[in-house]
């Protein structure tokens, strides 16, 4: 077993930071991406995956067995979730199929439980089939509690509410040609639902709510509960002071649904009346139908004036509170069309189901101008000067924007108001209200693409500044670091995609202070540090000028590679593929391990990440640990050899 | 996870199947495309002022002229829109040069490069869904069920013939038998 761990970075496509045999301190910087599979790479390779950077350490892992049974009883299922048991942790079979993953609680109380009973650390996995919940309050000893399985997938996205009381799964329709099933033919394609499962009893989740959306459902979806905001005229009366929205991506824009006459929008914003003490499962059928209502509430596309060309399509939308504004936002994610940022802080109190007046966009970021004058102008600063054909070039690592996180709070120089206030450099001050210094505070939001293939590039993971919502302009760009080696054995100097998504960034998260983690799939979990962009970027007049944005910046700033981790099973178990099962043979998307879909940061400084294939991995980068918080790895691979 | 496997050397499609050019004052974005069979082209006209398209190409059952009218821009109807499905029944992977005129002057060419569509497809939506262009898909595709059709036609006389052969051998089994009997009794 220890032979493998050393033998493994030294056996094609794996690299890491490689140690020096002479001096234990230093590292060797080892690509870990290999495009060709030949005689010395296999991507099926698992040991020959297990690597990181020293700085990454394995803390806890579940491969998502619940009690021994792939399905629970019939009675079960699309109706409730079963409870779980902590004796198949880590034992076979792996249901695997994972994808997205979502994590709530009260991290920064430890997550402690309250006298009153709340509290606590969940984490939610969507995986086509069903969806798990775990608890996570502490990171080295996760378990398991329940889950749910539906017979009619495809679950993809999970979202919870911030009570840990509401889940939102969709059931999209698959192997479509805008969203095929890479790698598989499964007749099972999915359903076109919104289900909402009461999670109130973590070890019983109930489906309460189900709605349709025809024809393919949504892609992605978020949701927020708004209490400071009354309807004029309640539509029901048991609405009590706060409100469901819901934020769907429909992969089948109004082009589709125009087919009746009426052009939805590609966000779309429903209100949800739900009432949820009558959705309360005690209740009789009548009682919770009548708190099932959902209203088309409104919508949102790009206008085309706004773009510069090419495919304007709604991949996924990211609800977030802008730290400064206090709007609430969507950041939104168009594909061509960029980043969209758009204000949902005020609904309607009349519904606009064609989006003709709400939500209203706020902002944008595309790398071309977007307009004739002003900030998306030729001479604006909300652009990368590039002209549309560049910007529309997937070939240069451009288009495609799949996803977008924005921070949840500021940053200044690596710090944040997290971080003790004796910590604080000076040119920080006393925080961002600070009379002299609070321009030094900067609110960045991230995004990148994704490539089913790209024969030139794997993407870049775009730092846009996004202080001002309202001028969004580019700080910091980054890529997998690394050249290639093409198939005629020159080199290349990017990372590529020969197929499958295989080295495509995916979804991400945001830490506290700066650091990114991005999923890359194959290539694995990347964390990069962005903390210092403002004190990094070169402006042309020796000084920052925000309000000239891209145009005053003669240099970006550095995003600085921290290290990565590939998943790869549990170092403790010699052979997991075949002692936890794995399915090798019949996998949604890739029979690889690592293929990471999602992954969420948890303020306590650790990184939860969703493997496709082999389960949930929980992951502690040494930048980011804090003593408040220390869960050490109870595992060791010596005391399993023995 | 969404996109359809593509790679070309300028501005690419995926995502949605559709491919957008914004029609502006003294420029079109983009100028330049590749695209897939089957993806749809959109041409917006975002200014004040009607413009015509038009192109000419050689398609698979004959030339192809096409010509659109955008009036002028207008966020409420999609009359300042021109579309064009590049369906695989008509069109060949070329370059289609797409002529803009103001006025009847010509003001713009566009180049698209049509890559061709080998894209397996497994099924289309339940209910079928809205090709662009405003034609209703069926679940089930006029050609599908042509198809199915004649599959099915055959599929039965196939069977037909060999439900005949079984009877016919059985009943020549029979009378073979029949007529050993009787020889078997003399």
């Amino acid at each position: 077993m220890t032979f493998l761990m050393l033998a493994a970075p030294l056996s094609g496509c794996i690299g890491v930071f490689e140690p020096d045999a002479d001096e234990s301190d230093s590292w060797e910087w080892i690509d870990p991406v290999t495009e060709i599979e030949d005689g010395n790479h296999s991507h099926n390779d698992l040991f020959a995956h297990r690597l990181a950077t020293p700085n990454a350490q394995l803390i806890d892992y579940h491969n998502l067995n619940c009690d021994g049974n792939v399905k629970p009883p019939a009675e079960l299922d699309n109706v409730a979730g079963r409870p779980c048991f902590d004796e198949f942790k880590n034992t076979g079979p792996t249901p695997g199929d994972n994808s997205e993953i979502a994590i709530e609680g009260n991290f920064l109380d430890d997550c402690e439980i309250y006298g009153d009973g709340t509290g606590g650390c969940f984490a939610y996995v969507s995986s086509y089939n069903q969806f798990e919940i775990l608890d996570i309050s502490k990171p080295n000893d996760i378990r398991l509690l329940s889950t749910y399985y539906a017979e009619i997938a495809r679950m993809i996205d999970i979202k919870v509410t911030s009570d840990n009381n509401w889940v939102l799964v969709n059931h999209e329709l698959t192997n479509s040609e805008l969203d095929p099933i890479p790698n598989d033919d499964d007749a099972n394609s999915g359903a076109n639902r919104l289900d909402l499962i009461y999670v109130g009893d973590k070890t019983s989740p109930i489906k309460v709510a189900e709605w349709d959306n025809p024809p393919a459902g949504f892609h992605n979806q978020d949701l927020h509960v708004y209490c400071d905001w009354e309807p004029a005229n309640p539509t029901a009366l048991w609405q009590d002071d706060c409100h469901l929205f819901l934020f769907g991506a429909d992969p089948y824009p109004e082009m589709v649904e125009g087919s009746s006459g009426t052009f939805y929008k590609g966000t779309q914003v429903f209100y949800a009346l739900i009432d949820f003490e009558g959705l309360n499962p005690t209740n009789n059928n009548e009682q919770q139908n009548a708190s099932r209502e959902i209203i088309r509430w409104g919508g949102y596309t790009p206008e085309p004036q706004t773009t510069c060309g090419g495919s304007i399509f709604n991949h996924d939308n990211v609800f977030f509170i802008h730290p400064i504004t206090k709007q609430k936002m969507l950041a939104v994610s168009y594909w061509g069309a960029g980043l969209r940022l758009v204000d949902v802080s005020e609904p309607p109190q009349l519904a606009d189901p064609l989006g003709i007046s709400w939500p209203p966009e706020t902002g944008r970021w595309l790398g071309c101008p977007t307009d004739d004058a002003g900030w998306y102008g030729p001479d604006g600063g909300g652009h990368a000067n590039m002209d549309s054909d560049v910007w529309l070039n997937a070939n240069d690592g451009n288009d495609n924007i799949h996803y977008a996180v924005p921070q949840d709070n500021l940053i200044c120089s690596g710090i944040s108001e997290y971080d003790p206030i004796e910590t604080w450099p000076e040119h920080c001050g006393t925080g961002p209200t600070d009379a002299t210094y609070s321009e030094n505070w900067r609110h960045y939001t991230y995004i990148a693409p994704e490539y089913g293939s790209n024969a030139n590039h794997t993407g870049f993971i775009w730092t846009i500044d996004t202080t001002d919502p309202t001028k969004p302009f580019l700080v910091s760009k980054w890529k997998l670091p690394g050249e290639s080696t093409l198939a005629d054995g020159t080199t290349h100097p990017h990372h590529y995609i020969p197929g499958g998504y295989i080295f495509s960034p995916h979804n991400g998260d945001t830490g506290l202070s700066g650091h990114v983690y991005w999923t890359h799939y194959h290539a694995g979990v990347w964390i990069t540090d962005h903390g210092h962009i403002w004190d990094e970027l070169v402006w042309e007049n020796g000084y920052p000028e925000p309000d000239r944005g891209f145009q005053a910046i003669t240099q970006l700033a550095p995003s600085h590679t921290l290290g990565y981790y590939l998943p790869a099973g549990p170092d403790w178990i010699e052979d997991p593929t075949n002692t936890l099962g794995y399915d090798m043979a019949d996998c949604w998307a890739s029979c690889m391990i690592p293929f990471d879909w999602g992954l969420q940061y948890d303020p306590r400084g650790f990184v939860f990440i969703s493997e496709m294939v082999s389960g949930v991995y929980v992951v502690q980068f040494d930048e980011d640990y804090d003593s408040r918080y220390d869960y050490p790895a109870l595992w060791s691979v010596e005391a399993s050899d023995e | 996870m969404v996109a359809v496997l593509l790679m070309a050397p300028t501005a690419s499609a995926h995502g949605a199947n559709t491919f957008a050019f914004i029609m502006r004052n003294n420029s079109v974005q983009p100028d330049e495309a590749s695209v897939q069979q089957n993806d749809t082209l959109i041409f917006y006209n975002v200014v004040d002022r009607n413009r015509t398209l038009t192109f000419s190409t050689e398609g698979k059952n004959g030339t192809i002229d096409w010509e659109c009218e955008t009036g002028p821009s207008n966020s409420t109807t999609t009359d300042d829109e021109c579309r064009v499905w590049l369906d695989p029944e008509y069109y060949n992977p070329t370059i289609l040069e797409i002529q803009i005129s103001n006025n009847r002057t010509l003001w713009h060419i566009v180049n698209v490069t049509i890559l061709l569509d080998n894209h397996t497809e497994n099924g289309p939506p339940e209910g079928g869904f809205t090709l662009p262009g405003g034609g209703q898909e069926p679940s089930e595709s006029s050609d599908g069920i042509e198809l199915q059709n004649i599959l099915l036609m055959g599929a039965i006389i196939s069977f037909t013939a060999a439900a005949c052969i079984w009877i016919m051998r059985n009943n020549f089994r029979e009378y073979s038998n029949n007529i050993a009997k009787e020889e078997e009794e003399e």
